[in-house]
């Protein structure tokens, strides 16, 4: 049986279990002699189990059988001594570790070492080695080779029941890195005769031959891009079958236009080919499955009443039609983008073991707060947001916090946005000690740190190569800074703010859109070519009278309240020809690298969503272009990300 | 035998392989690219796809401004370029077994080699060549 279609469950599930483990485990350290925690980390520790022997990854079916059979030495004595907690953890972090080799397509590491301390039973002084350094404990296990023979023990009867649920279908189990006896995998190579004509409907014939003589597991061109019409001379396709070559040669021979077939046996390649093919998956509730058949039923209905009105050239009904279709359309989408969101809590679950380490190693005592961990975000998003947000989190434990606090972890709605902020209780952050250090690190002069709005001072830690702590620390390191923070932040169509003050505490808050497929976008237009700006990059749109407009040298500027901002005509930014200016100024207010900068164009046009297309190559490579959209009536509009687009001007006025 | 689609360039010319061509496209509205300079003269939308079109004859160093109305897309391969030409002729049928190598003049010119029709010399496009160019010139 092929079990590679249940790899990305496998991978999400146990990194799920994982994550859980972690967050019991902290949670025990506090309450040492409560059951259910025990209880719980047990059902989650064999469901690793079962998963993974199932799966035929028997190291990690091994090592989760282990800590299975200590928490089950817990449970019968009621308590766990504090010691086993670290080697508890170590434990779970080499099944994460393990878990990325399967995930990363590589052998499972080794995990002798690990084992054999556990098999002299002298937990308390192996602790004490393991405390603070699971990864050095790792790297020296690394070189020890497991023994190749080791047989699971773990039937699949054991498996969770969900899981097994899934897997029950089929009776014979057979681990995804070795071939089934009786069937076979190879690479056929189907050639067609040059000239052929229909040469992607050919195509799609040979596919179908292929899949009636056994499992189809890949091929290129596949099914899909053949029935997009795409053109194809030969065809490689993965298949897994008992019939003999012979056998399939000459039924492929058989459809016409075939000029040759080939076959290739790999058997690691085959492997790769199964495991590469996995697309990443999301859970969706069944419930909103149940939505989608409704409302595409709902549509099919109206696409028959719509057919009906239009022969019937009955304009009301046609219009009513229309305007309940374009209604389900609006509930289609908007469950579309229901099934792409993912709790944030896929995320912060790995935040407690993280402030549990940070607190050990920086000896502060820190405890996390989180708010809102059931907020959705879209996947893709969820995924670019890890690094910074567990990068905002060691900074606050380091420069936050400075004997004892608390961070919070908050997400919440704002509109079309969704508000993530961490917060700490600590010292707060001085905006005078950053103009300070801006200046000393040369990055501006001390009149233009002066002019600095607080606001902005804050927003200084974003630049490359500015860090406010005085020494390197282990945890934060430093290496990765702020900038990388704005940077992620940014390419996601978010927004980063910083608010503090000293002995008030910090916040950093990431706005970030709910979806990245769909936008609300502000239509301008300069020298009669529309431009799309992202609503996320537009602070607020103004008009400005020609007196409001004043020059600093050569550079226009106008007043914001206290603050002075730039203009900048983004007509000529774009090397467009200059319309003479009128009475009134349009200008979009927006952020480059922290500053806001206003953003001259001829006209608003108005905002609306649009559906972001992605930009082929060599329009890619174009600074300042993030995507394009098409609108109604087919014209294409380019999205623009204004802060490249002005630093490219930047340098080129420098030279 | 290799099908070529056939265009003149002021007195050469110019064969592309039919091989590498998605659809020839009459009249496509083109829009404008922000920043836009050199070879890419815009972008159309193609099925809902936005496509970016790039002259072939100012790649190619022609100065001449003379165009065909049609255009050629080429394949997924070829990363869906559309190429605006010069004067499409027909396709004809080409024999790449007596390619000749690229005349030393042209050089960087996107040529994979030359081959003979009818007493005509035609010069096959380099495909690959174009998308190298492209690379260098808006990459950095």
């Amino acid at each position: 049986m092929d079990m590679s279609q249940y790899r990305e469950l496998f991978l999400s599930e146990t990194r799920e279990h994982i994550n859980n483990l972690n967050q019991l485990v902290v949670t025990l350290e506090q309450e040492p002699d409560n059951r259910e925690i025990i209880d719980a980390l047990f059902r989650e520790a064999h469901s690793i189990k079962g998963m993974a022997a199932t799966m035929g990854f028997d190291r990690m079916a091994q090592l989760s059988h282990h800590l299975e059979d200590m928490l089950d030495g817990f449970r019968t004595t009621g308590e766990v001594p504090s010691p086993s907690v670290d080697y508890l953890l170590a434990g779970i972090d080499l099944l994460d570790g393990l878990l990325d080799d399967l995930q990363s397509n590589q052998p499972e590491r080794a995990i002798d070492s690990f084992m054999i301390c556990a098999s002299k039973e002298e937990l308390t002084p192996i602790a004490g080695i393991l405390q603070d350094t699971p990864e050095e404990v790792q790297t020296i296990v690394a070189i020890e080779e497991a023994p190749e023979e080791f047989q699971t023990t773990v039937a699949i009867e054991e498996a969770p029941e969900e899981f097994q649920a899934t897997v029950a279908i089929e009776e014979e189990v057979t681990p995804l890195t070795k071939a089934a006896p009786e069937s076979d995998a190879f690479q056929v190579l189907v050639e067609l005769a040059e000239n052929t004509p229909a040469a992607a409907a050919r195509g799609i014939l040979i596919l179908r031959e292929l899949e009636k003589s056994g499992e189809l597991m890949s091929s290129n061109p596949d099914m899909t891009a053949l029935r997009s019409g795409t053109p194809c001379h030969q065809i490689q396709a993965w298949l897994r079958t008992s019939l003999t070559k012979i056998h399939i040669e000459e039924a492929l021979l058989r459809i016409s236009g075939v000029a040759k077939v080939r076959f290739i046996d790999d058997r690691r390649k085959d492997e790769n080919s199964i495991r590469d093919e996995g697309d990443r998956t999301v859970r969706v509730r069944t419930g909103l499955l149940d939505q989608f058949v409704n409302l595409t039923g709902e549509l099919i209905t109206n696409r028959y009443m719509l057919n009906t009105a239009t022969s019937a050239r009955d304009w009301d009904k046609l219009t009513q039609t229309l305007s309940q279709t374009s209604r389900l359309i609006d509930d289609l989408h908007h469950h579309v983008l229901q099934a792409r969101l993912m709790p944030l809590e896929n995320i912060t679950g790995r935040l407690p073991r993280i402030i549990r380490d940070l607190s050990r190693k920086s000896d502060k005592k820190v405890a996390l707060r989180l708010i809102g961990a059931g907020v959705g975000i879209d996947r893709a998003i969820l995924e670019e947001l890890t690094d910074p947000l567990v990068h905002l989190v060691r900074n606050a434990v380091d420069h936050g916090i400075e004997k004892e606090g608390t961070v919070t972890v908050s997400a919440r709605r704002e509109k079309d946005l969704v508000l993530i902020e961490v917060a700490d209780d600590g010292k707060g952050m001085n905006p005078e000690h950053l103009r300070q250090k801006a200046v000393d690190r040369g990055l501006m002069t001390a009149p233009q740190a002066v002019s600095l709005c607080d606001r902005d001072a804050l927003m200084l830690v974003c630049q490359p190569g500015f860090s406010t702590a005085e020494t390197v620390t282990e945890t934060s390191g430093r290496g990765v800074g702020m900038d990388v923070v704005k940077e992620a932040v940014s390419s996601l169509g978010g927004t980063l703010e910083i608010i503090s003050a000293p002995g008030q505490g910090a916040r950093f808050q990431m706005r970030l859109p709910l979806s990245i497929a769909i936008i609300k976008i502000l239509l301008v237009s300069c020298a009669g070519h529309p431009l799309a700006i992202p609503i996320t990059r537009v602070q607020r749109t103004l008009d400005l009278s020609t007196s409001e407009i004043h020059y600093s040298g050569q550079k226009r500027v106008f007043h914001l309240g206290e603050e002075v901002v730039s203009l900048y005509s983004l007509t000529e930014t774009l090397g467009l020809p200059e319309v003479a200016a009128g009475e009134t100024t349009w200008v979009v207010l927006t952020e480059v690298h922290g500053r806001r900068v206003g953003l001259q164009v001829d006209h608003f046009l108005g905002q609306r969503e649009a559906f972001v297309k992605r930009l082929g190559f060599p329009l890619n490579l174009l600074p300042g272009l993030s995507g394009a959209t098409v609108e109604g009536n087919g014209h294409v509009v380019f999205i623009i990300d204004p802060q490249p687009l002005l630093e490219d001007r930047q340098l080129f006025s420098n030279d | 035998m290799a099908l070529t689609l056939i265009f003149t360039l002021e007195e050469e010319v110019y064969g592309l392989e039919i091989d590498a061509i998605q659809e020839i496209i009459e009249e496509p509205a083109l829009h404008y690219v922000p920043r836009a300079e050199g070879v890419l003269t815009g972008a159309i939308n193609f099925h809902g796809q936005v496509l970016a079109v790039i002259d072939l004859p100012t790649l190619l160093g022609f100065p001449g401004r003379e165009r065909d109305h049609r255009q050629v897309v080429l394949t997924p391969e070829f990363k869906s370029l559309v190429l605006t030409v010069s004067n499409i002729q027909r396709i004809v049928k080409l024999d790449l077994t007596t390619l000749q190598p690229p005349p030393e003049n042209t050089q960087g010119r996107a040529i994979r080699g030359v081959a003979e029709l009818d007493e005509m010399m035609v010069k096959l496009l380099d495909t690959d060549e174009i998308i190298n160019q492209l690379e260098n010139q808006y990459g950095e």
